[in-house]
């Protein structure tokens, strides 16, 4: 088994551990994405919440607006505000969109797919096969079976409360 | 298009217009801009400081420490905390915008990506644009691939 995903901020004031893979990888090109990173897309992890550990240092939450309209909770170091994952209002708490860039080794993480290409900048190419869709996609379609049975354990424990 | 070209942080507490062309504008692949980023890599449009207007509300300043320990002076938005421009120290007379919050960035394509020697595997580096496995000994490179682009 390879080593745990690591990672933190720039200023090493806040760092984590991912305690297993995620359920999938979103590589987002909507703006919102573009105008949080500064830059090109988003690369977010999807993972339980309950599956990220804290090493050091502790989270700020803050609340944003996003493409939906229902808004995004981003988890920023309160030194360096660097945004170290967020949670949106579809999954709520339960699941965290860990900022890829912020591991140690962030090209263990390839996407598994490139959403929202409508808006993608049009000098980024996409690797040749990458899957990619304009906007959004059907989960039960493109996530693996393992995911699938997660995210199903997820929703039956949401209900459980 | 030409200037001014608008942009804001994500919650709109921000807008702001830079009002010249940029004078350099490329991607960088260094592990401190995929951190800062959160992503593949970052992106610098180095912009003249006098062209970058505040048109709404009120740019926070944060100081970092830089990687070579200088002190970073980046503008961010209070309240959502979006990176906007930094500020350096050595180069008075410029800001480094972050592209992603332009209203229409799209116009606007990297003349050469560095620090490629951390680029993520998966991430493609188009053909034909100057890539560097570190960084120009010289940004001046930089500037003078801004001014000779599409002349070619």
């Amino acid at each position: 088994m390879k080593s745990q995903l690591e990672g933190g901020c720039t200023c090493r004031f806040v760092r984590y551990r991912m305690t297993s893979g995620p359920l999938f990888v979103h590589c987002c090109h909507c703006r919102w994405c573009q105008r949080e990173t500064g830059a090109a897309f988003a690369l977010n992890a999807m993972i339980e919440a309950d599956r990220v550990e804290m090493l050091a240092g502790e989270i700020e939450v803050v609340n944003t607006p996003s493409l939906s309209g229902k808004g995004q909770k981003i988890s920023r170091c309160p030194k360096c505000r660097v945004a170290v994952w967020s949670n949106y209002s579809g999954a709520g708490d339960a699941v965290r969109f860990v900022r890829v860039g912020t591991l140690d080794e962030p090209d263990r993480l390839p996407p598994d797919i490139h959403i929202f290409t409508s808006s993608k900048q049009p000098w980024v190419q996409l690797p040749a096969g990458a899957k990619a869709v304009p906007e959004f996609y059907k989960l039960s379609d493109l996530w693996p079976k393992e995911s699938l049975e997660r995210r199903a354990a997820l929703i039956a424990r949401a209900k459980a409360k | 298009m030409a200037a001014p070209y608008s942009g804001r942080c994500m919650c709109g507490d921000i807008e702001y217009r830079l009002s010249e062309e940029p004078v350099t504008y490329y991607a960088c692949h260094c592990t401190d801009c995929q951190k800062r980023a959160g992503s593949g890599f970052g992106l610098s449009m180095w912009v003249k400081r006098s062209s970058l207007g505040v048109t709404k509300g009120e740019v926070a300043l944060q100081v970092l420490a830089g990687p070579d320990g200088s002190p970073r002076h980046q503008k961010i938005c209070a309240r959502c905390g979006v990176r906007l421009w930094s500020e350096p120290a050595k180069r008075p007379e410029l800001a480094v915008l972050r592209p992603g919050t332009l209203d229409e960035p799209k116009q606007f394509t990297p003349i050469a990506h560095i620090w490629t020697r951390s680029a993520l595997p998966w991430v493609m580096i188009p053909e034909g644009v100057k890539r560097y496995e570190k960084q120009p000994a010289d940004f001046a490179e930089l500037f003078a691939l801004w001014r000779e682009r599409g002349k070619a």
